[in-house]
């Protein structure tokens, strides 16, 4: 998707550099900096109060025709304690210096640097940078390559050592725990011959297919629990668009659902079906049975059986 | 005037020899393993209920004293045997290490010295010689520490069982020779003297030097009467040259490592940063290991960094890094207790059942249950690397092994109290008992009660001497108790992550910012549409926009709809004028709605449409912005028995 304004404006990003991030004076290591991907790590700091880098922003383009007296600034804006703070810029380049403090900001928040500009006497946006994320809370935290968003592990459901959840249900084969800070995946080792089966990677045959239906079944047992809670959090006051989910893996877990429903074209038309079917019977059961087809397709749960279904029968 | 201390080697036997003294090699690298096992050495040897202090020097050497001290320690002698040491480095280990270190020696970088010096400790007591006339049971520390391998002479509750403690000193010099200086109380007094006894020992290898061919153990003293050499008594001097000067007249031992370095990191320490860097690491070794020794009293340690006539001194304090600990030991002792953990500094105690395998040798004890006590407090918010750990102790008090466990929502910290820990001054016979069992349990690293599996199983062979079998079940045990307890405290621990097996995890790759199964290729699954150009003109938004799909036999369907955007990313559909026209492509617009054929070739089916908006508009157009969205998509020839995927 891709916005236009009726105004003249910078055809490309303008650029934005954060420096010398610190907490409450003290400077931040520069492992929890990553400038590639625009993204501050302070989920594993202690306690601050607040939160201070220095901002420089910058652009190759030349100023477009018809603008007057650029007015750089730096939004940040956290959707969770819905603050948007301005920090006004100055200079050539812009540059500044950002004092954010704890209290006015959760999860995580973003700092996006925006040109201003008078356009016929009135003050236009006319440029934007990619926004820089810092992270707060761990679960706001884009994955790792290689990793999921969740803990996983095997545990004897029947064992002391399991938790409470899996204790109550010793016959279960998975448990998709939400209630931890971080969400996890158990799966039950206590069932004999369920964890060789599912770790074979070699399967054949019959082997093969029960593994491939009993991995698709957790994976959608797994998307299923996600999205659920995702969608309580979707809500909207009145009159106004539906809001996120609070965290990146209940989003993930959305857009994805949302490319797998036909008639839906962007997540956010989902979270407003989510939101519109909220008052009515007929289109929460219309819109959960398309749902739960779509987290089948996601999950490779159709595909899965098609396969089976048809080996088995061909012999 | 009294004789010059000289150095001199046993001359080679025809019969068999050495290439090295293996016990060495039992002790770990690094300089954790150094803190312990030194420590251990001097706790073992001290005197009864006296506290012991232990001061650790880094002494750095440089020109004049450099070349004072060389002289002292008789270097004319000993530099060209470790040279034909070195020479044997081709077929033996200990040899290659020994010509690695005299080439370090000998470059022009300083020299660092390694002094350890113990007070309230016995000293090197007893004989000079192990002569036929004296009992095994009667060697002194000196015989023990200089002269015999894999003899402890612990046979009740101590430190070590194997011997093999000292071995640490030769283990970090660089040219495996460590000076000793030694002060004896007026009861041990030998043949009258007390103060300053120096010996000095080399564990090199067999080697060849002006065509005579000798073993690898060398001394350094004085020649007795026989043509052996023995100790040097009483001479101020000597000692002084040599830095093996001691604070006061308390008894205890001073061993200077020289050369000294950890083999792990031989290059640490060649400036003043390194030395101080080596002094913090020993210092919080030290504390992490010893922090109940020091807690009770029962140690001191200070660790200085003796550059020229500069000294800086540090003192080990655990009651600082270890808070908890310190104050739970404490409360222990005093029998404060609470009833059960609440805020941060509150203490609890359980009882923790270790049975006791059957003695067959020495005082020979039936099997019992020893009752060890395991005590828990609530840690504070400063991090420290004992958290989260119970730390295993017995009479030494030193850390043996930790048994981790975390739990969610409380950090602790705890440690087991067993045999003569739990009452050091009055222990039991049973605790005594119980204390050899655990002791005999450890490996030569004195690491661990708990067996080891697989790779990880370390040898408890000391137990096959002493105990009727089994005994592994009762160790085990040891960790499930503690388990079992703190799980009593806190529920159950969170269980240890694993890897997501890849049954499960091809199916969850939506989670990792990947498509999902259902995605494959690049072309996009839904059709994607790209706002080129667009302008205000006449209070209408005129907009062109290009649609692209991936060509699929069913084609699709789709109503490209114009928004306006609200900066907090809201959507606002607003009306066509009149319906958007193709402007080139492959598809038709009928009734606003954009229909995609099927193309016969390519991967992608693209279309480029105009459309001008309506001028009612719920703000004036010159302040909106817009973009397409795309709605009401699905196939515009479904195939029979196939849905849309």
């Amino acid at each position: 998707m891709s916005i236009r304004y009726p105004w003249p404006a910078f055809a490309s990003p303008i650029q934005c550099h954060l420096t010398d991030p610190r907490l409450d004076g003290e400077p931040l290591g520069p492992q929890l900096l990553d400038g590639e991907h625009r993204r501050i790590r302070l989920d594993q700091e202690p306690d601050w109060d607040v939160f201070e880098c220095d901002v420089v922003v910058e652009t190759d383009e030349p100023v477009p025709a018809g603008l007057d007296r650029l007015i750089p600034y730096v939004m940040v804006s956290s959707t969770t304690t819905n603050t948007r703070m301005p920090f006004p810029l100055s200079g050539e380049p812009a540059d500044g210096h950002l004092a954010i403090p704890r209290s006015t900001v959760s999860g995580s928040f973003t700092v996006q640097a925006v040109t201003g500009a008078l356009v016929s006497s009135r003050r236009r946006v006319v440029g934007s940078s990619a926004p820089w994320t810092v992270v707060l809370d761990g679960r706001q935290a884009p994955v790792p390559p290689g990793a999921l968003p969740f803990d996983f592990s095997w545990v004897d459901f029947a064992s002391d050592e399991a938790p409470e959840i899996a204790r109550k249900n010793p016959s279960s084969h998975a448990v998709m725990d939400l209630t931890n800070v971080l969400p996890r995946l158990l799966l039950n080792s206590g069932i004999e011959g369920l964890q060789p089966l599912l770790t074979s990677d070699y399967a054949q045959l019959e082997r093969r297919r029960l593994r491939d239906i009993l991995g698709s079944s957790i994976a959608r047992y797994v998307a299923a629990t996600v999205f659920r809670i995702a969608s309580d959090e979707v809500t909207a006051d009145d009159g106004s668009s539906a809001r996120l989910p609070s965290t990146a893996m209940y989003r993930e877990t959305c857009e994805a659902v949302a490319a797998h429903i036909p008639d839906i074209s962007t997540v956010q038309d989902l979270y407003d079906q989510i939101v519109d079917a909220q008052g009515d019977e007929f289109k929460r059961i219309e819109l959960w049975t398309r749902i739960d087809l779509a987290i089948d397709a996601l999950c490779g749960s159709s595909d899965v059986l098609t396969i089976a279904a048809k080996e088995v029968w061909n012999g | 005037m009294q004789q010059a201390a000289i150095w001199k080697w046993k001359r080679q036997s025809r019969i068999d020899g050495n290439y090295g003294n293996a016990n060495q090699w039992t002790v770990n690298a690094g300089l954790m393993s150094l803190a312990r096992e030194s420590t251990q050495n001097s706790s073992d040897a001290r005197i009864e209920d006296e506290p012991v202090e232990l001061v650790y020097s880094l002494i750095r050497l440089t020109g004049a004293r450099r070349r004072a001290f060389l002289a002292a320690a008789g270097w004319p002698e000993l530099g060209p045997h470790l040279k034909a040491m070195g020479d044997e480095a081709s077929g033996a280990v200990a040899a290659g290490q020994l010509r690695a270190g005299l080439e370090a020696f000998e470059s022009p970088a300083p020299h660092v010295l390694l002094r350890i010096a113990d007070y309230g400790c016995r000293g090197l007591t007893g004989p000079e010689f192990t002569d036929d006339d004296i009992l095994s049971t009667d060697f002194g520390n000196f015989i023990k520490l200089c002269r015999l391998d894999l003899f402890s002479g612990k046979e009740e509750a101590a430190g070590g069982s194997f011997g093999l403690g000292k071995a640490v000193y030769w283990r970090f010099s660089r040219l495996q020779t460590v000076l000793f200086n030694s002060v004896v109380a007026d009861e041990d007094a030998v043949q009258g003297r007390t103060q300053n006894r120096v010996f000095g020992v080399n564990q090199g290898v067999r080697h060849r030097h002006a065509g005579k061919g000798y073993e690898g153990r060398g001394y350094f003293g004085l020649l007795d009467s026989s043509g052996d050499v023995a100790s040097v008594w009483e001479d101020q001097d000597l000692v002084d040259s040599l830095h093996l000067t001691r604070e006061d007249r308390r008894p205890g031992t001073t061993a200077l490592l020289i050369g000294f370095y950890d083999p792990d990191r031989p290059d640490l320490g060649q400036n003043k940063d390194g030395l101080t860097e080596i002094a913090q690491e020993l210092r919080a070794g030290i504390e992490e290991n010893f922090w109940p020794l020091i807690a009770r009293g029962r140690l001191q340690v200070r660790v200085e960094v003796v550059d020229g006539d500069n000294v800086t001194t540090a003192q080990v304090a655990p009651e600082e890094t270890y808070a908890e600990l310190v104050q739970a030991l404490r409360r222990f002792d005093a029998g404060d207790l609470d009833q059960e953990l609440a805020d941060p500094y509150s203490v609890v105690a359980r009882d923790m059942p270790i049975k006791i395998s059957r003695r067959k040798t020495g005082d020979r004890h039936e099997s019992f249950t020893h009752t060890a006590k395991l005590v828990v407090t609530v840690s504070d918010k400063q991090r420290d690397t004992l958290e989260n750990r119970v730390c295993l102790l017995r009479r030494p008090e030193m850390v043996v092994q930790t048994v981790d466990r975390s739990f969610e929502g409380v950090t602790y910290h705890a440690f087991l109290l067993a045999g003569v820990a739990i009452r050091p001054t009055t222990p039991s016979p049973e605790d005594v008992w119980a204390d050899d069992f655990l002791r005999f349990a450890e490996p030569p690293s004195h690491d661990r009660w708990i067996p080891g599996k697989g790779r990880r199983q370390a040898s408890q062979s000391s137990l096959t001497a002493h105990y009727v079998a089994p005994w592994v079940p009762n160790l085990a045990q040891i960790e499930r108790a503690i388990t079992e307890a703190l799980i009593g405290l806190f529920g159950a621990p969170p269980p240890v992550s694993d890897r997501v097996p890849n049954s499960i995890l091809r199916h969850l790759r939506f989670l990792r910012g990947g498509p999902g199964t259902g995605a494959k290729g690049a072309a996009p699954r839904k059709p994607e549409v790209d706002l080129t150009e667009g302008y205000v003109q006449d209070g209408h938004w005129r907009v062109k926009f290009e649609v692209r799909a991936k060509n699929r036999l069913e084609g699709w369907t789709l109503r490209p709809e114009l928004a306006l955007v609200g900066f907090d990313g809201t959507r606002h559909v607003i009306a066509w004028e009149s319906p958007p026209e193709l402007e080139s492509g492959n598809g038709t617009v009928v009734d606003g709605t954009l229909r995609l054929e099927s193309a016969p070739r390519g991967r992608l089916l693209r279309a480029t449409v105009r459309g001008i908006s309506t001028d009612a508009l719920p703000l004036p157009a010159e302040e909106s912005a817009v973009e397409i969205v795309v709605r009401h998509i699905g196939p515009l020839n479904p195939r029979p028995g196939k849905g849309v995927s």
